[in-house]
């Protein structure tokens, strides 16, 4: 008779040699991020009587999340560690369903590493950030650096929704969409990345998903991103391709050149195409690309003051199903953005102006930020005001914002920060629809224990 | 201002011991040229030093002042008026100097006042006298090269109170390049005259490892002193160079030791974050509770990433975290690719004018968001989503958008599914049910679809048409 499960032999003696490590070479990191909010939200609803919609009163909700990083090695294996991301959610006396906090505790992230020289292995749930976008997994990772200029890495196990941390054929996302396949998903793929010279790289990825009882194909894609250093210039681009429906997907070409040490002028050219599942329909509608140009400067003249722009101009494709219904619909989209920066001293200014224009709507909205941060600490107050008349949807007006905001960091261990915006809206003469009036606010407080604190969670 | 500047240059200068400022040493001669006796006003009566220092060439401490009483003799309140003195105590002090090894010196050499001095106008001696005959050269005792002649080492000096010590003066060697240079000297015996173990181990965090810190003996009261010290670690010009940041690999693995000199594992690991891959890291010692904290580094951002280049780091991230991972942590990336917090990434308000962006995809959403879900669950609560029969007035008050929305829709198809469930599309567009309205574009490849062929059957109950 068995008394253990097979797995469990070979499980239990691996920890008892863990635990067998010298105590003192085992090292623990704890970062603890707690995030409480206050959202208020003025929802809408189709009044039949009027045939409009209305906004309702204004609902609050005030969801409270904790994060826990853990990160643990010195466990008697040179380069073995052990990481976890766990997230914790609870709604504070909300009026509000705020999405995702009927799921209290989620493992983000957990994986057991042993990282030598020449490779890799990790185990766990894991995340795989790549030209395809962002992927989760609960399985392996191995890479394998054949020279310090060339790597080679292959990963798969049960794939879970793109972008969405549940496993594919949740409840969660049958909610949302019943007609969500109910199985679950395998995901497979393999990377090669070569840095030729030391200003340049080529990476490759190719990654498939299949239903988890392989009756279908999830999705198939391939993407390919290189960038080149030329002196000054730095020239970068990237495609991805739906093998699946054998489609190209998004892709760029930019060339960017650095006039100073913080100047540079941009150009781009790029296409847009979504990707989308072969588990939904989406896709079956033959989804149109785009393409677009884009032109970016930042300067900075003198010290302390840096001044930016761009212009984005995107050129759809003619609309192919013209019906008497839909008219005054342009094929193109224009984009303008400014900004200055400045900071004599310890006072810091930022503004910034964005201005869009033909298909998806339009809107003209700036926001400003003057705050005095020492090192160390930070205070200020913002502004943001912004017109828009969206297409095709039932969303107009000017909206005004003031609020505050501080951050600090009191040790080397803990820091906290919190903002508050109010907002006013303004509705267009006649028009009915969502109302924008409301109050937001975020207290946030940082934490690391253990040894090793880590690095601040945002650049300096 | 010249003072700060002073001030910092001398915080600097690491090797020395007390972030002794010049103000101090000017304050530690004139205190040694201070005397409490006024010799000057005694010259008529005293013409020989000896007089009153008799036993001044003796090894007889006591015998080297007068009693109190010998004062009396005049000030007794009737021919002076009476006062009060006594010897001055033993000085602490770690000079080796003693009188009897003097003898044939004039008093005057080394305590006149002044070259011009009248004759008893005498005080405690200067250094500087010192130096006129054991290093004429020297343009001052503080710039001898070597302190052992004269002084003995502090941990001998056991007089020497906290205090004493700290008003220390400093060389002339010791300027703000000296902590860069001081490495050369750091063997002589010379150092034990000023510094103890301590001190140098408030700065090096590999102070165990290094002989010279070793060789010195440890002193409480230079102790005392170092928990006292703000320590500010100086860049090297080496640090200072382009490419430094690219290549201070090579050199770390090179000579890891000389890195351990101000930095430990902690400095690395805050950009570095695989903490036992890189031998360079391992070869550093760890931060230590009451050690030296060692240099204390923010994250650097790396010269390829550009401003804005959270959204454009997309090919930089194709590099894979093997590459990203040296410096984030996965959490760092789940900063905005699934925050808890207001979204770092998109600028505050963003969710107040995201549709424009959403609609022509210019963030390109899908890269973190699923939106077949993530958009709905919000869209649903604010009542912008809904399900059942197709209600066209949401769309621009415009009742027969229904009959026009399939060109938009194939711009941004991803913009539909953000609000509509699949099966809003369904009622019409079924090969099986309602209007059988064909939702197939130029270009469809019905083969390619077909390999979900459970998708196909949403519409198709019988599979896809062959």
């Amino acid at each position: 008779m068995t008394i253990m499960p097979a797995c469990a032999t070979r499980v239990v003696p691996a920890l008892l040699a863990i635990l067998a490590a010298p105590l003192a070479a085992q090292q623990v990191r704890l970062h603890t991020s707690t995030t409480a909010r206050y959202v208020q939200l003025r929802p809408i609803a189709y009044d039949s009587a009027s045939g409009t919609f209305r906004a309702l009163p204004v609902a609050a909700a005030a969801p409270l999340t904790e994060d826990v990083e853990v990160s643990a090695w010195g466990l008697g294996i040179t380069g073995l560690r052990a990481y976890a991301l766990l997230r914790g959610r609870a709604a504070l006396g909300s009026e509000l369903v705020w999405p995702r906090f009927d799921d209290h505790v989620q493992t983000m992230v957990a994986f057991v590493e042993l990282e030598r020289p020449r490779y890799r292995v990790r185990a766990g749930r894991q995340h795989r950030a790549s030209g395809l976008g962002w992927y989760a997994f609960d399985g392996l990772a191995g890479t394998w650096r054949m020279r310090g200029t060339f790597r080679a890495e292959v990963y798969g196990g049960r794939g879970y929704a793109r972008g969405f941390l549940e496993p594919a054929g949740s409840e969660a996302l049958r909610a949302v969409d019943p007609l969500q396949p109910e199985q679950g998903r395998l995901l497979f793929g393999a990377s090669l990345w070569a840095a030729p010279t030391r200003a340049s790289a080529l990476t490759a990825v190719y990654q498939r998903e299949i239903l988890s009882d392989r009756s279908g194909l999830v999705s198939e894609r391939a993407a390919l991103d290189a960038r080149i250093g030329l002196g000054p210039v730095l020239i970068t681009g990237a495609v991805d391709a739906d093998l699946a429906t054998e489609q190209w997907g998004k892709a760029r070409l930019a060339a960017l050149v650095r006039l100073r040490q913080r100047s540079f002028l941009e150009a781009e050219v790029f296409r847009y195409r979504p990707i989308l599942d072969l588990t939904t329909i989406w896709g079956v509608f033959s989804p149109e690309a785009h393409w677009g140009v884009t032109a970016t400067a930042r300067f900075g003249p003198a010290r302390g003051v840096t001044v930016s722009g761009g212009w984005t101009h995107r050129r759809y494709e003619p609309v192919t199903s013209t019906t008497p219904f839909l008219r005054d619909v342009g094929d193109d989209a224009d984009q303008l953005t400014a900004g200055v920066r400045l900071t004599p001293g310890d006072l810091v200014l930022d503004a910034g102006y964005r201005l869009q224009l033909g298909f998806g709507g339009a809107q003209s909205g700036g926001d400003l930020v003057v705050a005095y941060a020492p090192p160390g600490w930070r205070i200020g107050a913002r502004a943001a005001a912004f017109q828009q008349q969206e297409l095709f949807r039932v969303a107009d007006g000017t909206v005004v914002g003031l609020g505050a905001e501080f951050a600090a960091r009191l040790t080397d261990r803990l820091a906290v920060r919190a903002d508050m915006m109010r907002y006013l809206h303004r509705r267009l003469e006649g028009q009915v629809g969502a109302d924008w009036s409301q109050t937001r606010g975020q207290l946030a407080v940082d934490w690391t224990f253990g040894a090793n604190p880590d690095r601040p969670r945002t650049y300096p | 201002m010249n003072g700060a500047r002073i001030a910092i240059v001398l915080l600097l200068a690491g090797g020395w011991p007390l972030a002794a400022r010049a103000a101090h040493a000017q304050g530690a001669l004139a205190h040694a040229a201070a005397d409490s006796f006024p010799h000057a006003r005694h010259q008529h009566l005293f013409t020989a030093c000896d007089a009153c220092h008799a036993g001044i060439d003796s090894s007889d401490v006591p015998a080297r002042y007068p009693t109190p009483d010998f004062c009396l003799g005049c000030h007794d309140g009737s021919v002076a008026r009476r006062v009060t003195w006594a010897p001055p105590p033993p000085r602490a002090t770690n000079v080796r100097f003693t009188h009897p090894a003097h003898p044939p010196i004039p008093c005057e050499s080394c305590h006149a006042a002044s070259d011009t001095a009248a004759p008893m106008d005498v005080g405690r001696a200067r250094p500087d006298r010192c130096v006129s005959c054991h290093a004429p050269e020297a343009e001052s005792h503080l710039a001898q090269t070597s302190c052992g002649p004269c002084h003995g080492s502090i941990g001998a000096a056991r007089d020497l109170a906290v205090a004493d010590i700290a008003r220390f003066p400093q060389p002339p060697s010791h300027d703000s390049s000296w902590v860069f240079r001081h490495r050369d000297q750091a063997t002589s015996p010379t150092c034990a005259t000023c510094h103890a173990r301590q001190w140098c181990a408030s700065c090096h965090v590999n102070a165990p490892r290094v002989a010279a810190i070793q060789a010195l003996e440890p002193d409480d009261r230079v102790a005392a002193l170092a928990r006292s010290r703000h320590v500010v670690y100086p860049q090297p010009a080496s640090h200072r160079t382009a490419g430094f940041l690219r290549t201070h690999g090579l050199t770390a693995r090179a000579g890891a030791a000389a890195c351990a000199n101000c930095h430990t594992r902690e400095s690395c690991l805050t950009c570095h974050r695989q903490e036992e891959r890189l031998a360079g890291i391992a070869a550093l010692p760890r931060q230590v509770r009451g050690g030296a904290r060692g240099v204390d580094l923010e994250g650097m951002r790396p010269p390829d990433h550009a401003p804005d280049f959270q959204l454009s780091h997309r090919t930089a991230a194709a590099a894979g975290e093997a590459v990203c991972g040296r410096c984030h942590a996965p959490s760092y990336c789940a900063t905005c690719h699934a925050g808890a917090a207001a979204p770092v990434f998109h600028g505050s308000n963003f969710v107040e004018r995201h549709s424009e962006t959403a609609y022509t995809g210019g963030n390109d959403c899908s890269a973190c968001h699923q939106r077949e879900t993530f958009c709905v669950s919000c869209h649903r609560t604010t009542g912008q989503a809904r399900t059942g029969a197709p209600l066209g007035q949401f769309h621009n008050n415009q009742p027969y958008w229904i009959f026009g929305h399939g060109g938009v829709a194939r711009r941004a198809v991803e913009t539909c599914a953000s609000c509509h469930q699949q099966r809003d599309c369904l009622q019409c567009h079924s090969a099986s049910r309602g209007w059988k309205v064909n939702p197939h574009g130029r270009g469809f490849d019905a083969g390619a679809a077909g390999r979900n062929q459970a998708m196909c059957r949403l519409c198709h109950e019988n599979g896809p048409p062959q």
